[in-house]
């Protein structure tokens, strides 16, 4: 396929707030509304990506959402300085106290232990109080790849949505090359 | 496997992992089937379609097919106050705006059905996504560019869910804002994250339909993320895709 065409877009790791909350939904059950979608965040767009935590690459939207509530959310909090890693019961787990992520819907604010690589536990330390709105909301976070992954040549591109109705725009379309591929 | 089709005009594909069985073949066959069998159905150019019968009041009993796509237009409508209308401002009939991502999610459940959990279907750049491409790793989706088919402007991880995008740069200004009937001129292309394709495709385009308040919308309506640009090049989003603006 051609070369890397997309590969000097910008792309950044991001609503670091929103993926807060998508962990905060899955593992305790409340708040999903208000959270899982509580969009973005200008302010939340994050430029720490390289401090991110273990890989993202082990499963789960909750997984990768919560690798980045540690260090990348003090980009938009109201105390950087409150992210911290705490020793708890073994000497394998780290808990990180992520800073206060200021979301249109509220305050979020989690832990997360890992044990190595691995998630075991993410407690919502604050999250938003405001009713939860009368609307049907998808847990799904979204988390973008960050620049790294890409310019690492890590990520790899499996399909692309575009507004594609004709064939001479299918052609031209970097889902015709990575249709080539096969 | 990897096996694509030309649908509606437009080549579609599916990936499946780490497959090549008959089972796996079969299956994305009846998917292709079924979304041959909306196209006959649904196709505005041809006039002895269902569709084509049923604007010109020729149809006495609409099938369930027809059906389900008119109440789903109905609800969308609803929803967006109007602005998704299948009701062209001359006032002709055009269920685009359902079909493509109703027959796509459709082909999508085929292959759910046969026991298919992992793949990809690509309609178009209507993009329904099952599992994951490989053990410990999203579907990663790209964003086509507005001004570039060969380039992202995001890149998406998706497991389970779809992604779908309306915009103007192919067809040029063809939604329009059925609160008002003028050609939607707020957006130049629109993407949407939801849970399936049904939803994400009307999203999209009710999302251009609406214009730039079309973000703040669709987030509230059940997308995981939207991601629009403005025809000055500005970025906007909501939901997990936080994405630059454009230099």
């Amino acid at each position: 396929m051609a070369a890397r065409p997309w590969r000097g877009t910008l792309i950044y790791v991001g609503a670091v707030a929103v993926m807060t909350a998508a962990g905060v939904a899955k593992f305790n059950g409340v708040g999903a509304v208000d959270s899982a979608a509580a969009p973005v965040a200008d302010g939340a767009t994050s430029d720490e990506s390289a401090t991110t935590g273990p890989d993202s690459t082990d499963a789960g939207s909750t997984e990768s959402g919560a690798d980045q509530t540690g260090p990348g959310s003090s980009s938009d909090g109201t105390d950087p300085g409150s992210a911290s890693t705490e020793g708890s019961s073994t000497s394998d787990d780290v808990t990180i106290v992520g800073s206060v992520a200021q979301t249109r819907y509220g305050n979020v604010q989690v832990s997360v232990t890992f044990a190595g690589e691995k998630i075991t536990d993410v407690q919502a330390l604050q999250i938003p109080d405001r009713e939860p709105r009368d609307v049907q909301i998808s847990q799904q976070a979204v988390p973008i790849l960050t620049q790294e992954a890409i310019e690492s040549g890590s990520a790899r591109i499996d399909t692309v949505s575009g507004a594609t109705y004709t064939s001479e725009g299918y052609i031209e379309s970097l889902q015709s090359a990575i249709d080539q591929r096969g | 496997m990897r096996h694509q089709q030309v649908v509606m005009g437009i080549p579609m594909s599916v990936d499946v992992p780490d497959r090549d069985d008959a089972a796996v073949r079969e299956a994305v066959t009846m998917a292709f089937a079924s979304l041959h069998a909306a196209d006959r159905r649904f196709s505005r150019f041809d006039p002895t379609s269902e569709v084509s019968r049923y604007a010109r009041g020729e149809v006495l009993v609409v099938s369930d097919e027809l059906r389900e796509v008119l109440a789903l237009a109905e609800r969308a409508a609803d929803e967006s106050g109007g602005a998704f209308s299948i009701r062209r401002p001359d006032g002709g009939l055009d269920t685009d705006g359902v079909v493509k991502g109703w027959a796509a999610q459709r082909a999508a459940d085929t292959l759910l059905g046969a026991g298919v959990d992992r793949f990809c279907l690509n309609a178009g750049g209507d993009v329904a996504l099952a599992g994951e491409p490989e053990p410990g790793r999203p579907w990663n989706v790209g964003v086509r560019h507005p001004d570039d088919p060969t380039r992202v402007l995001a890149v998406l991880e998706v497991r389970d869910g779809a992604v779908a995008t309306s915009g103007t740069y192919e067809r040029g200004a063809h939604i329009w804002d059925g609160r008002t009937g003028g050609a939607a001129a707020g957006l130049v292309a629109a993407t949407v994250v939801a849970n399936d394709l049904l939803r994400a495709d009307i999203m999209a385009t009710t999302v251009m339909a609406l214009g730039p308040d079309g973000v703040a919308w669709a987030a509230e309506h059940g997308a995981a993320a939207v991601v629009a640009v403005r025809p000055d090049g500005r970025i906007l989003n909501a939901g997990g895709a936080a994405v630059p603006q454009l230099v």
